[in-house]
């Protein structure tokens, strides 16, 4: 690591053939496409060369990939929207009846994810690391365990609290709104009831 | 024996990277440096041909 933070490449290309199938996991994941999960890990090991001086070690290196790699495929993804072309045949109805181009569908799917969004940013810390790890990067409880420092119990039991404090935020938005789920968010009573060895 | 050289490509899991990949990557690091390389050149060459004009029209004056 450090002597890929010098300027080393051949450090590098190990670190890349160290970490390059779970980076592409993540972007097939993020992307739901082989060629554009190609792209975008090769787009986040170019971008992770720029900017190996500047990694602190704060996180590891996965971790710190897995970040950039999201920030890839949002960025990869909002391109090619724009950019979509499709060619209509004569018998495509002229009216686009697929759902996910309902205007209204897309719109309720928009509001859900700002919500979704809104909500994990509330999250403590703690728990908030938990539920990006497992549900955005699906990494498996274990590692979690590692990537945190904590046991596997102790990550089971982080995410179980995280999801529940989610479902209820996200039962008062619906209910009440944003303003009254957001107040739902604030208190985090976890802390108060942690046990030692859930650090 | 099916092995990673000889399982067509479709035949694997999606999320599976595809052999190819680690190359692909280092292909556009090389690129990077390559690129890196030229502007460093450039900038160098450039900074070189200013400070010659400049050092010259010292010297006519």
């Amino acid at each position: 690591m450090e002597a890929a933070r010098r300027g080393d490449r051949d450090a590098f290309n190990e670190l890349v053939r160290a970490t390059y199938r779970a980076i592409y996991a993540l972007a097939y994941r993020l992307t739901g496409n082989r060629d554009d999960a190609a792209d975008v890990v090769q787009d986040a090991y170019v971008r992770a060369y720029r900017a190996i001086r500047r990694f602190r070690g704060d996180s590891s290196f996965s971790t710190w990939m897995y970040r950039i790699t999201s920030n890839c495929a949002s960025t990869h993804l909002s391109r090619r929207t724009r950019q979509r072309t499709e060619e209509l045949s004569d018998d495509v109805p002229i009216v686009d009846l697929r759902p996910e181009q309902d205007p209204s569908l897309r719109a309720e799917a928009a509001v859900l994810r700002h919500h979704i969004d809104r909500a994990i940013r509330a999250l403590p810390e703690r728990l908030r690391q938990v539920v990006v790890l497992r549900d955005l990067h699906d990494l498996s409880h274990s590692e979690i365990a590692a990537e945190l420092g904590i046991t596997t119990s102790a990550a089971k039991v982080r995410l179980h609290r995280a999801r529940q404090r989610l479902r209820t935020v996200l039962q008062r938005t619906a209910e009440f709104g944003a303003d009254q789920a957001d107040q739902a968010a604030l208190p985090d009573p976890d802390n108060k009831t942690r046990r030692p060895r859930d650090q | 024996m099916i092995n990673d050289a000889t399982r067509p490509f479709d035949h694997r899991p999606p999320a599976e990277a595809p052999p190819t990949l680690v190359w692909k990557v280092m292909a556009r690091l090389d690129q990077y440096d390559r690129r890196r390389q030229l502007v460093r050149r450039f900038l160098a060459a450039t900074t070189l041909a200013v400070i010659t004009v400049l050092f010259r029209r010292r010297v006519r004056r």
